[in-house]
């Protein structure tokens, strides 16, 4: 039963220490910074913010103020081109 | 971000943790039990499932009989278990040792049968019951097990064996109906359904 | 192709968008042949378990319905019922979400698409010996593994062979992010194999002893929905939604964060379904702590979502992919906050062992993990066929059929549960009454069924002709555009990198 017990522990502090640790680097790396960037590379220059990519096949899609599209907040959500190079996330 | 090494890193640990929390450690605790005695009696408990209850055993597991009734006792005051007597006690880990596999069940759209080998223990009721859950039980909406059972054409006298149906229920004359083998299996191995023996642990 | 090519090209905006809609198009292309193989092999499951479904359901309340067939008695026709659903519909339709989002999210080629062709008959074919073995007389009353024990090996190596597949396109990827979707998915890729081959060797094949069997189950059970279905159905809700509304997701922090909370407390919810049972107490509080810190994941899912499409909730009117996923979005917050309250002791003392709990699984696999599939499907089958769906008004059909159908099951075995369990922990109330009392709502649940049933025919209906390319020739809104098209544009074939 004892083993158990130091399995048990041994695994719980090496747990922790790996996730301290991760955290530490994670800060030291920056890796926090530019994070919501990240949710924009699933959009690209043909499938850009703010266009809408499924409806109702044979129908017209939503009027335009359903869409409610405020061009300034856009701007800044677009993604980096990943064909101009050296703008991509991945460059970081 | 792109850490692949690191996620997989993360999804390792997260899953290693409850792994070894859920499997290993209760593996360790409860790996080991055997059979114990308790108080004045003289043999340990619980015993093996032998014979034609271990043939049984298969049946109810390949009809799923599990998915309607459970096999446990849960503890004074917590339910009413105790109340509706299904069992003196609660039932605890050791009393399952033997069961393979171990169908505790988690639906009660039947009654609990961890003790129905005490509860009922005729065998005739059970045939009944289970070539028509009606005779027994009128308004069950468990279902027919007949396919467990044969009709035959009686040859001088009838069969020992054969069950005696009540007048709404009856077939043909000159006909009755008979266990086969997997249904006095079934019988057997559920009136080996005894959890009533004490346990140390149990002893509260 | 080189920077030297690159150069010369003038990247105007068209050329630009041009570009990535043909790189699109290729990656979708390369997914065509194994994804839509495991989309039509699931609906084909589907419609089984379906048809097992209903017969369940029906011989709930009439016991006599086809009563003289041992191969159809209860026991084995719903666990038939779960296994296919299981196995054939939910596991093979989370696969081609999976490896068509794999690729596209790598902005990679699916790799080696014809073995996944081989795999996917692997499974299929061991699905169907185990469904055959079930209602034949192999049944193993073990939750969750019904299934023969030689149908494990096969099932566990065709996965093994789809997820590397799955792994080595991840492993080839352009796009240097990681969105969240691909953390879902690796966690699943990864978490099903060793938690299908640990079950199944600890209680099939080297069993251990007693109620330890009963503790690997629900480790086994309740994980199958949380690390494999769950992380399946949460990688393409934060995937599509924010894809089909355009808007990228709310707050890339709270699903990062909510991925981390799922993979710790997920796991090591599963043994709240024995509470009561013959269990270490400690064991089984393990477990209910951990499922009431599932509240944070689900919280930050639920937050995200919500924020995400808030501005935006009336293009569900618009998008068939948008209003199943949504739906399913909606159902994983309702399901999962339901699941931490019935983790509570005192809440569990009544729901256990009753219909309450059957109808908690529905909410989960269905109206989270099912609807959100069927929006995934609007989506991804037109551009792997290159063919528009045939018809708005049935995709409605299908929608309400199967929305109205859940919550119509989910009500109704709710409310006759929840009495259920608290006329069973009355011992004054006779047993028969109980029975009794449940006959109503479960004939309610197989009207349910068949209205279930209805739409599953409608969308198996949608997806032949879509496969066919009958209907009228569409190519808005979903078809966006044609391979040479765009190379006559760009005027080569290679990459700008």
């Amino acid at each position: 039963m004892h083993a158990v017990y130091w399995v048990i522990y041994g695994t719980v502090i090496l747990f922790g220490v790996t996730v301290v640790a991760a955290f530490v680097w994670a800060i030291r790396t920056h890796q926090f910074q530019k994070f919501q960037q990240g949710a924009v590379s699933i959009f690209d220059p043909d499938e850009p913010v703010g266009e809408m990519t499924d409806g109702f096949p044979g129908e017209s899609g939503p009027p335009p103020e359903v869409l409610d599209c405020d061009q300034d907040e856009l701007s800044k959500l677009d993604p980096p081109d990943p064909t101009v190079k050296g703008t991509s996330i991945r460059h970081e | 971000m792109n850490h692949g090494p690191l996620i997989f890193l993360g999804v390792f640990f997260t899953f290693a943790s409850s792994w070894l929390a859920l499997v290993f450690t209760p593996y360790v605790q409860l790996q080991h039990l055997t059979a114990a005695k308790s108080g004045e009696t003289a043999s340990s408990y619980p015993r093996p499932i032998a014979g034609l209850a271990l043939v049984g055993q298969r049946v109810y597991s390949r009809d799923g009989c599990m998915y309607c009734h459970t096999q446990q006792v849960r503890p004074e005051g917590f339910g009413a278990d105790f109340e509706r007597g299904w069992g003196p006690r609660r039932t605890v880990a050791r009393d399952y040792i033997y069961d393979r596999p171990v169908m505790l069940g988690t639906m009660r759209t039947g009654p609990d049968l961890a003790n129905i080998g005490v509860r009922q223990p005729s065998v005739e009721w059970h045939h009944l019951h289970l070539y028509n859950p009606r005779i027994t039980s009128p308004g069950s909406i468990m279902p027919s097990y007949a396919f467990l059972y044969r009709k035959q054409k009686i040859v001088g006298q009838p069969s020992d064996d054969a069950l005696e149906l009540p007048e709404e229920y009856a077939i043909e004359p000159g006909y009755e109906i008979v266990p086969t083998e997997e249904a006095r299996a079934l019988v057997a191995y559920l009136l080996r359904q005894d959890r009533t023996y004490p346990l140390p642990e149990a002893e509260q | 192709m080189s920077d030297a090519v690159a150069a010369t090209v003038e990247w105007t905006p068209e050329k630009r968008r041009a570009y990535f809609a043909r790189e699109r198009a290729g990656i979708d292309a390369s997914t065509r042949l194994p994804v839509l193989t495991f989309f039509a092999a699931s609906v084909f499951w589907l419609l089984v378990g379906t048809t097992l479904a209903i017969i369940a359901s029906v011989k709930m309340h009439w016991p006599e319905f086809l009563e003289s067939f041992s191969w159809l008695t209860f026991g084995r026709a719903r666990s038939a019922h779960l296994d296919t659903m299981a196995y054939g519909w939910t596991a093979q339709v989370g696969l081609g979400v999976s490896l068509w989002l794999i690729a596209r999210l790598a902005r990679a080629p699916l790799r080696w698409p014809r073995l996944l062709v081989g795999a996917a008959g692997l499974w299929n074919a061991a699905v169907l010996a185990g469904a055959i073995g079930v209602l034949g007389g192999q049944m193993q009353s073990v939750e969750w593994l019904e299934f023969p024990p030689f149908v494990a090996p096969l099932l566990a190596l065709a996965f093994v062979v789809i997820a590397m597949s799955a792994l080595t396109t991840f492993g080839d990827r352009q796009e240097g992010h990681i969105y969240v979707s691909q953390w879902y998915l690796f966690g699943a890729l990864f978490w099903f194999p060793w938690l299908y081959v640990v079950a199944n060797v600890l209680i099939l094949f080297q069993p251990v002893r007693g109620v330890l069997q009963a503790s690997v189950n629900w480790w086994f059970a309740h994980n199958y929905l949380g690390l494999y279905l769950t992380p399946i159905g949460l990688a393409s809700a934060y995937y599509l939604i924010p894809k089909v509304i355009g808007r990228p997701v709310y707050s890339y922090y709270l699903s990062i964060i909510g991925f981390w909370a799922l993979a710790f407390f997920y796991n090591s919810a599963g043994i709240h379904h024995l509470i009561g049972g013959p269990m270490p107490a400690w064991l089984i509080t393990y477990s209910i702590v951990a499922s009431v810190m599932m509240l944070i994941p689900v919280g930050t899912v639920a937050i995200n979502h919500h924020m995400t499409t808030v501005n935006h909730f009336r293009l569900v009117l618009y998008s068939p992919t948008l209003r199943f996923i949504v739906f399913g979005a909606m159902s994983y917050t309702a399901v999962s906050v339901q699941g931490a309250l019935q983790s509570l002791r005192t809440v569990n003392e009544v729901s256990h062992f009753t219909h309450y709990t059957v109808a908690h699984a529905h909410l989960g696999v269905y109206a989270f993990f099912t609807m959100t599939m069927f929006g995934s499907l609007y989506y991804i089958v037109p551009r792997l066929t290159k063919w528009e769906w045939a018809s708005a008004r049935l995709i409605r059909l299908h929608f309400w059929m199967t929305a109205g159908g859940i919550m119509l099951y989910f009500l109704s075995l709710t409310w006759a549960g929840w009495y259920q369990g608290q006329m069973l922990n009355d011992a004054n109330v006779p047993f028969m009454d109980i029975v009794k009392y449940t006959l109503p709502y479960l004939r309610t649940r197989s009207i349910a069924a068949v209205m279930l049933a209805v739409g599953h025919l409608v969308f198996a209906y949608l997806f032949v002709l879509n496969l066919l390319h009958r209907g009228e020739p569409r190519r808005d809104p979903t078809i966006l555009g044609d391979v040479k098209e765009y190379r006559d544009m760009i005027g080569s074939e290679g990459a700008p990198q």
